[in-house]
């Protein structure tokens, strides 16, 4: 606990330059990489009870974010493509393309939060979204009903990055939900619904 | 759980390869604003031919005189004075004095056109625009300040912008981004970049006075430039009438 607070004091410390300089340049391509490991909890439990149950299943990402230069309110949008390979229980690749809305300089700090929403594709059905009906040996519950996902799901993310240092490569750090959903029933049978979540970590620099 | 496996492993890396580019290329593009290399054209000026000829631009909306000025520089008619710029130690054979208003009607987000194209397009369609008429009333005058003519010319102004999304996610898009893209109506654009002050909670909610301005300009540009040649021609007609 004392080395957490540690580190986020050399942190804010590394970042105060930073705040002089707030405007994000908004034509700059976005280069970005991260990881994260897959989790079974459901997207709102992690955003509101931050309670997660992770898998031994991780994922590496990269990709491009270009900046589209148009505003709506506080609003900034972007369009992203990604490209993903998955380690440990899932061995296959993932490839995701998504617009993103984000608000910047959240609090007057170097600051977003973002939005994204678009599709996301697999290279095969991800093992860890499907279940099958029955006796499950892993917790010894009942499965009444398996669950079926697909290759092509929703894709969604929330995102908030952090400027680690006034440069022009406007370097961040970010932390992500990578997120895979069946919406409800419309990409695959509802109740349980099929997808999946990597809580992730990544850097990245415009240029 | 094997079953789900694939052999054709390679085929399917291309396949990803593919989609992403494809989907990256797509949304690289898709926002897109009308006109944008005729909206940047009136910035050229050329060398006057009637540097003697000088214009009088009279108008409540400084954005409308600037872009009157730079239409009067691109066709050469003359030179556009401001009132401080009438100096009488230099000798100036013509002047004519045009006032010139601008009345915004019906002003739009477009929230039924933009849901109607995005169902058109089975909700995969994301579609923002804002739309307005314009009417121009252009009067003109000789040096004693008497009413010579007086014209009005309508315009239209419609700018959009769109997008893709997976299907509902569109229809959602455009409905919330409709709602959110009200502050963009031409007229209301014009009352904080001409007349309102605008409050510290409008800027973090909404825009700066140098947004609103900028957005109005691209409107008023827009319908400018559709009938340019028609206010130009007012303008050259009176000239020679006058001489």
């Amino acid at each position: 606990m004392k080395i957490k607070k540690i580190c986020l004091l050399i942190l804010i410390i590394l970042t105060i330059p930073t705040f002089a300089e707030t405007k994000r340049d908004k034509k700059k391509i976005n280069l970005l990489v991260y990881g994260g490991k897959y989790t079974s909890t459901d997207l709102l439990p992690i955003l509101l009870r931050q309670k997660t149950d992770y898998k031994d299943s991780t994922i590496g990402v990269i990709g491009i974010n270009y900046p589209l230069g148009y505003k709506v309110r506080f609003l900034d949008f972007e369009s992203e493509a990604l490209v993903g390979q998955h380690f440990g229980i899932m061995n296959h690749w993932e490839a995701d393309g998504l617009m993103i809305a984000r608000i910047s300089n959240l609090f007057g700090l170097p600051m977003s939060f973002a939005f994204g929403e678009g599709l996301s594709i697999t290279s095969q059905n991800p093992i860890l979204e499907n279940q099958k009906k029955g006796f499950n040996l892993k917790n010894g519950l009942l499965e009444r009903q398996g669950i079926e996902s697909r290759n092509v799901l929703n894709y969604l993310m929330v995102e908030l990055d952090y400027r680690i240092w006034n440069d022009p490569s406007n370097p961040r750090i970010f932390m992500r939900i990578h997120h895979r959903s069946g919406v409800f029933g419309f990409y695959c049978p509802p109740d349980p619904a099929c997808g999946s979540n990597f809580i992730s970590y990544g850097f990245k620099v415009s240029y | 759980m094997n079953q789900l496996r694939s052999n054709s492993k390679p085929i399917r890396s291309v396949f990803f390869i593919l989609a992403v580019s494809f989907s990256f290329c797509a949304y690289h593009g898709s926002v897109s604003e009308k006109d944008n290399r005729k909206l940047m054209q009136s910035k050229d000026f050329p060398v006057l031919k009637n540097q003697k000829q000088a214009i009088l631009i009279l108008s409540e909306d400084r954005v409308l005189r600037q872009i009157l000025c730079d239409s009067i520089a691109k066709y050469q008619i003359g030179n556009c004075v401001s009132r401080t710029d009438i100096n009488v130690s230099e000798p100036i054979t013509n002047q004519k004095t045009i006032q010139v208003d601008v009345e915004i009607r019906n002003s739009s987000s477009d929230y039924f056109a933009n849901a109607g194209k995005s169902l058109v397009t089975l909700t995969l369609g994301v579609f923002l625009s804002n739309s307005a008429e314009f009417r121009f009333r252009i009067q003109t005058s000789s040096r004693d300040k008497e009413i010579l003519t007086a014209k009005e010319i309508d315009s239209f102004s419609r700018i959009e912008r769109w997008g893709i999304l997976p299907f509902y996610a569109g229809f959602a898009a455009t409905n919330f981004g409709t709602l959110l893209n009200t502050y963009r109506n031409p007229i209301h654009l014009k009352n904080y970049c001409l007349k309102e002050s605008v409050s510290n909670l409008r800027k973090s909610l909404e825009a700066t006075r140098e947004d609103y301005c900028e957005e109005y300009e691209a409107y008023l540009k827009d319908s400018f430039l559709k009938v340019e040649k028609e206010i130009v021609d007012v303008i050259l007609e009176e000239i020679r009438n006058e001489n």
